[in-house]
């Protein structure tokens, strides 16, 4: 990382292997069986605890058979290091709207960010959560909703002390499904979205990975959920991680800009892409070429 | 559209200008940049370098006359026509009676350019350019084109010049759709009769991307811009053939340290339209029309070859190339012409 960087990028990237370790970020692991998600679930845990955090466990069950799960993490037993661990259902971690058993975003986040602040007042450095979503997401309509809470919570927690795992069980969503929530964390398990649109300092939205057909509908349905929440009118987009985006991609970006007036700025260490972006004579999206 | 149909339209006027020393180049060329500048009409030439100097030296005035820099203004085909029909469109909109313009598409100093796509380009141009109140003479050295271009020459231009300001009629012109169905195949470049770098089948754009890249980086000196552009071709050629060929899908690559070549086959029939990739189709906002005008802009070669089998495109990466820098002639229209007349 270059010296001259203005910021400290966030911890970002795709996770190759089964046994990588897992970044201190927020994360997304799409997993194919339950023992697979317990397998990383109990060593994000551990290591929460290790380091002294403070480790909220959350799922779809009741509270007691979240703690039967919890006991039979053989990982965590004897963990010394001065964290604490914690359960708590989705209905309680999450404020829903009226109906549909959908997330409401906004509120949420305030939820999340008083739940937050108790957990500093009561001395730990930091606050680590680990979640299994599954629940709720299975429709498209919790899952546009709960797409716009990823990126609030994204914005939100790249500036406290909050690291997170989001599950998802691909073999009961399916990887399309999966992708829609996956594409939204900085840090996401290999396959389960070419690209990853997240927050971070110094720039409002930070694109990586790759875009193209194969995830045209995606790209655009994502910048749907995401552009309206970002701040306006002028937008910086941090696209040094971004690997490849095609003349589909540049012009969804175009389209988002002008349908919500935002002045966009991607900055992309590929003059490939400003020479795209030239050839199509965009207006509202402009592309500046900087180092890595 | 036949040579007598083209006489009496107000649009595009397309001749040849054939010349094999300095004293009949200037003898085609100058009378008809003069016959421009008495009618008060703005004068543009894009010669080769050397070609340029030999006219500004023998006009007597060149106010009126913008001296157009050769390799902006044939860079390659599509991007040729892109500048040419901004300048075109701009000169419409900004004053009334027609533009001259002088050309050269090959620099006869600097013979690097393949001719099969400069051919494609002086047919497609003649319904590309056609309703443009535009008078352009093509000039071609015959010392240093060979005769199988001199003979398509004669079939892509409705006029042949003559010394002194005049023309016949080409009687070898024909229709651009019938001429470019009639081509014989891209000439295979030497690389491809050796064994390929790389062979993928059916392979999705992200895979094809990466694969070419890689060979590049291992096999080849090109500049990180040369390969990007070639890649962002690639994949949009890789994405068409899935959508709209036939499977299956075959990509291969050959590599010297100075080009990059890479073949997108299906077994399909390609596109129907033949100026495909030279303008785009369809809107901005209808998904599919852009892709292949954009690998002919980006691209330094881009072939289409139909065949028994199927349709393939070839795209190669060269250098050295000079990089476009958003330049446009479209400035040059704001010299005043000088009003003898018009």
């Amino acid at each position: 990382m270059s010296g001259d960087s203005i910021y400290a990028m966030r911890v970002n990237g795709v996770i190759d292997s089964a046994h990588d370790p897992l970044p201190h970020g927020h994360l997304c692991w799409a997993y194919q069986d339950r023992s697979e998600f317990r397998a990383r679930a109990q060593e994000y845990v551990a290591s929460g605890v290790a380091t002294g955090l403070w480790v909220e466990y959350v799922g779809s069950g009741s509270a007691e058979q979240l703690r039967t799960e919890l006991a039979g993490f053989s990982r965590i037993r004897g963990i010394i290091g001065g964290g604490g661990i914690g359960v708590t259902t989705v209905d309680d971690f999450y404020e829903f709207s009226g109906h549909g058993n959908a997330v409401d975003p906004l509120s949420t986040v305030a939820m999340r960010v008083a739940g937050t602040q108790q957990v500093l007042a009561a001395g730990y450095p930091g606050l680590r959560v680990v979640v299994d979503v599954t629940a709720l997401v299975r429709t498209p309509e919790q899952r546009a909703a709960f797409a716009r809470w990823e990126y609030l919570i994204d914005r939100t927690i790249s500036n406290l002390p909050v690291t997170a795992l989001c599950a998802y069980d691909v073999s009961e969503l399916g990887s399309a499904a999966v992708a829609e929530l996956a594409c939204l964390h900085p840090v996401i398990n290999a396959g389960s979205s070419s690209f990853r649109l997240y927050t971070d300092q110094g720039a409002d939205l930070v694109l990586a990975g790759e875009i193209d057909f194969s995830c045209t509908d995606l790209f655009d349905t994502t910048l749907g959920r995401t552009i309206p929440l970002a701040p306006g009118p002028d937008l910086v987009i941090d696209g040094r991680g971004l690997e490849f985006i095609d003349h589909r991609g540049l012009l969804a970006v175009e389209r988002h800009a002008r349908e919500h007036n935002r002045n966009l700025v991607l900055r992309s260490t590929s003059p490939t892409v400003a020479r795209l972006a030239d050839l199509l004579s965009l207006e509202t999206l402009g592309v500046e070429v900087v180092e890595q | 559209m036949s040579a007598s149909q083209v006489a009496s339209s107000a649009g595009f006027f397309h001749e040849a200008g054939f010349y094999d020393s300095d004293d009949s180049l200037l003898a085609v060329v100058v009378p008809f940049i003069e016959a421009g500048l008495t009618a008060g009409e703005p004068v543009m030439v894009a010669l080769g370098d050397r070609n340029i100097d030999l006219v500004r030296a023998a006009l007597p005035d060149t106010a009126g006359v913008a001296f157009l820099p050769h390799n902006q203004a044939y860079l390659r085909p599509a991007s040729t026509i892109k500048t040419f029909l901004e300048l075109f469109r701009t000169h419409v909109e900004a004053i009334p009676g027609r533009l001259r313009l002088v050309g050269e598409v090959r620099d006869p100093t600097a013979q690097d350019q393949a001719w099969g796509p400069w051919s494609r380009y002086e047919a497609a141009v003649n319904a590309i350019y056609r309703d443009f109140p535009v008078s352009a003479m093509c000039a071609y050295n015959t010392q240093t084109n060979d005769d199988d271009a001199l003979a398509e020459v004669e079939r892509t231009h409705p006029y042949i010049a003559t010394t002194g300001g005049g023309h016949l009629i080409g009687d070898r012109y024909e229709d651009p759709v019938a001429f470019l169905s009639s081509r014989p195949p891209p000439v295979p470049d030497p690389l491809e009769h050796g064994p390929p770098v790389l062979e993928l089948l059916d392979p999705s754009p992200a895979a094809a991307r990466q694969a070419v890249t890689d060979a590049a980086v291992r096999h080849t000196s090109l500049e990180h811009l040369r390969v990007g552009e070639l890649v962002c071709g690639l994949s949009e050629v890789v994405t068409n053939a899935h959508l709209h060929g036939r499977p299956p899908v075959r990509v291969r690559g050959w590599a010297a340290a100075d080009r990059l070549i890479v073949t997108i086959h299906d077994t399909g029939t390609g596109p129907a339209n033949p100026f495909a990739g030279l303008v785009p189709a369809g809107s901005r906002h209808q998904d599919g029309g852009l892709g292949l005008w954009i690998t002919h802009q980006m691209c330094s070669q881009v072939t289409h070859a139909r065949s028994s089998d199927g349709f393939a495109i070839r795209l190669i990466a060269a250098a050295p190339q000079e990089t476009e820098s958003g330049w446009s002639p479209c400035s040059a229209l704001s010299t005043e012409p000088t009003s003898t007349g018009g």
